[in-house]
């Protein structure tokens, strides 16, 4: 029998591990072989040739500096979207009122990507950081309202009632009943937000402004160095890795009795 | 509700007082009728069970008592002022529980006394020592810090009706609230339900309990009065008075006067049953 305890969590960590390189060796080494056959190294630069990029502009500081400003960009965008989209999205849940009011808006606005705005808003903000922050606060809102909308609509009614025979009023029932069960949602719809975001920043840096992840893709792009643009995409893979699995900690620290309510 | 009503439901003294109560669902064109024309006087500090087939409404009636339903037609009335809402002195504790997943065994029992008017005037102290106590009565220590999701059925039963107990309402209305619990443990919290409600102090002091079970023998031990429904629509079929001598014990349990009350009431719904039962 093998019993629960440190060093078996530990082999089987470890376990895990060697599984996670051995999918990353067979994809550097296809990714490798790939480039080996592609005669014009401009096309697809090899795996060593992206790494010696991410090293040399990891040394001259280059790469914390734009990785930084887009990470900031993306959390305060993110921040604000959550400000507003959060409150709404309750009221949207538990008011048909409001839920019927902001309905058409809503969906008329949703399906239009972010990046969609980018001429117009290179109009209004011209190039800096309101641009994209503006591109990845769009992104971000509409997943969150939704995601909470429909958190605060489920909410199990019976609990509600438990709630209100307590004598509890609406105000506290709002706060001390809705807002903690649809928190699993807005949990879950914080990383939806987070994830799209990252898709946004790029499109939005490319063209609106002179700082970050993606301006340095573009300024590599027009150098045509593309090793340095491989390596700055990874990089972008990479935080959006990181900060999905931050959100996730999150969560199972905010929401402990979701996490185990879901993975049984 | 016109004052001569008001008078009257004060004379006889009537705790709650329902007027032919209805209540259906559905269309309005082809309702469900659920309850059909009931009229009954709940006496203050009176312990009354309702029993009936499944489908005789019971929950229903719970729920309109706790003002989470409203009723079709009728009149109910609290010490005389109509029931429009739930409030807090009456207590619910519901079949399913209805447990907030978020909170712990310890913040559950302690919802209302934190959250709700229950804990007006107590002290963090006070609360935390009543949380305590009903923990220790229903027998949850050393599972205080637990969430529901890691507690069995019959432990989530009992974080329920601790819940209900913390707040100490003046009238407590109970939908099956022993019915997942084995056997040994039921008879155990049956003997404490009892002590709660203060069957050894005199009448005037007692809470009012509305209690619903499917189980006859726990309604007779339970009650003052049993109400027997009858089902589809529920309407009253009978009122038993129990008249067993209190306090009640294992004594009462084994005494011919109990069982021909239980043999009774089993008589005046066993035909509805065996037809629910068998169709």
């Amino acid at each position: 029998m093998i019993r629960a305890g440190a060093p078996w969590e530990l082999i089987r960590w470890f376990g895990g591990m060697l599984i996670y390189c051995r999918t990353m060796a067979v994809f550097l080494l296809a990714w490798y072989l790939a480039a080996e056959a592609v005669p014009n190294k401009l096309l697809l630069p090899s795996p060593l040739a992206v790494a010696q990029a991410l090293r040399e502009s990891w040394l001259d500081g280059e790469l914390t500096a734009n990785a930084g400003i887009s990470l900031l960009r993306l959390l305060v965008s993110v921040a604000a979207a959550a400000v507003l989209a959060i409150p709404i999205g309750l009221a949207m849940g538990r008011s048909r009122m409001i839920s019927d009011l902001l309905e058409w808006p809503v969906e008329l606005l949703r399906p239009i990507a972010g990046i969609a705005w980018i001429p117009l808003a290179l109009f209004i903000f011209g190039i800096g950081q309101r641009l994209p922050i503006f591109i990845m606060f769009y992104t971000a809102f509409f997943p969150l309202l939704l995601g909470t909308a429909a958190g605060a609509q489920s909410v199990d009614r019976r609990l509600i009632a438990a709630a209100r025979t307590m004598g509890l009023s609406r105000g506290t029932i709002m706060r001390r009943v809705v807002v903690p069960a649809a928190l699993p949602s807005v949990l879950v719809s914080l990383r939806l937000a987070v994830a799209a975001s990252w898709t946004a920043v790029v499109a939005a840096e490319l063209v609106g402004a002179p700082s970050g992840l993606g301006y340095a893709i573009e300024y590599y792009r027009s150098m045509l160095a593309t090793p340095t643009v491989m390596a700055f995409i990874v990089v972008i893979g990479l935080l959006g890795f990181l900060t999905d699995r931050a959100l996730r900690w999150l969560g199972d620290a905010l929401a402990p009795w979701a996490r185990t309510e879901g993975r049984q | 509700m016109t004052d001569a009503e008001m008078t009257d439901a004060k004379m006889t003294d009537a705790k709650i007082r329902l007027s032919g109560i209805g209540k259906s669902f559905g269309a309005p064109a082809a309702p469900v009728v659920a309850v059909q024309d009931l009229s009954l006087d709940i006496r203050p500090g009176e312990f009354l069970t309702i029993v009936g087939p499944s489908g005789c409404g019971k929950t229903t009636v719970l729920n309109m008592l706790a003002g989470l339903e409203t009723p079709t037609t009728g009149t109910m009335t609290l010490d005389g002022r109509p029931i429009r809402g739930p409030g807090a002195e009456r207590g619910v504790m519901f079949q399913d529980y209805a447990l907030f997943p978020w909170k712990t065994v310890r913040g559950n029992i302690g919802f209302g006394l934190v959250h709700g008017p229950a804990g007006a005037g107590l002290s963090a102290a006070e609360r935390e020592e009543r949380v305590r106590r009903v923990i220790e009565l229903v027998g949850l220590t050393g599972s205080e810090e637990k969430y529901p999701h890691q507690l069995s059925g019959g432990m989530r039963q009992r974080v329920a009706l601790a819940r209900l107990m913390a707040n100490e309402p003046q009238i407590l209305l109970m939908d099956e609230p022993l019915a997942a619990l084995d056997a040994q443990t039921r008879i155990i919290l049956q003997d404490e339900l009892l002590r709660i409600w203060g069957q050894d102090k005199p009448a005037a002091e007692r809470r009012t309990v509305v209690y619903i079970t499917h189980s006859i023998d726990e309604a007779v031990f339970l009650a003052d009065r049993v109400v027997v429904l009858s089902s589809h629509p529920g309407r009253l079929k009978r009122i038993v008075e129990i008249d067993l001598p209190r306090p009640r014990d294992d004594a009462t349990r084994l005494s011919k006067a109990f069982a021909d009350l239980c043999q009774s009431i089993w008589q005046s719904i066993r035909e509805e049953a065996y037809r629910a039962t068998m169709t």
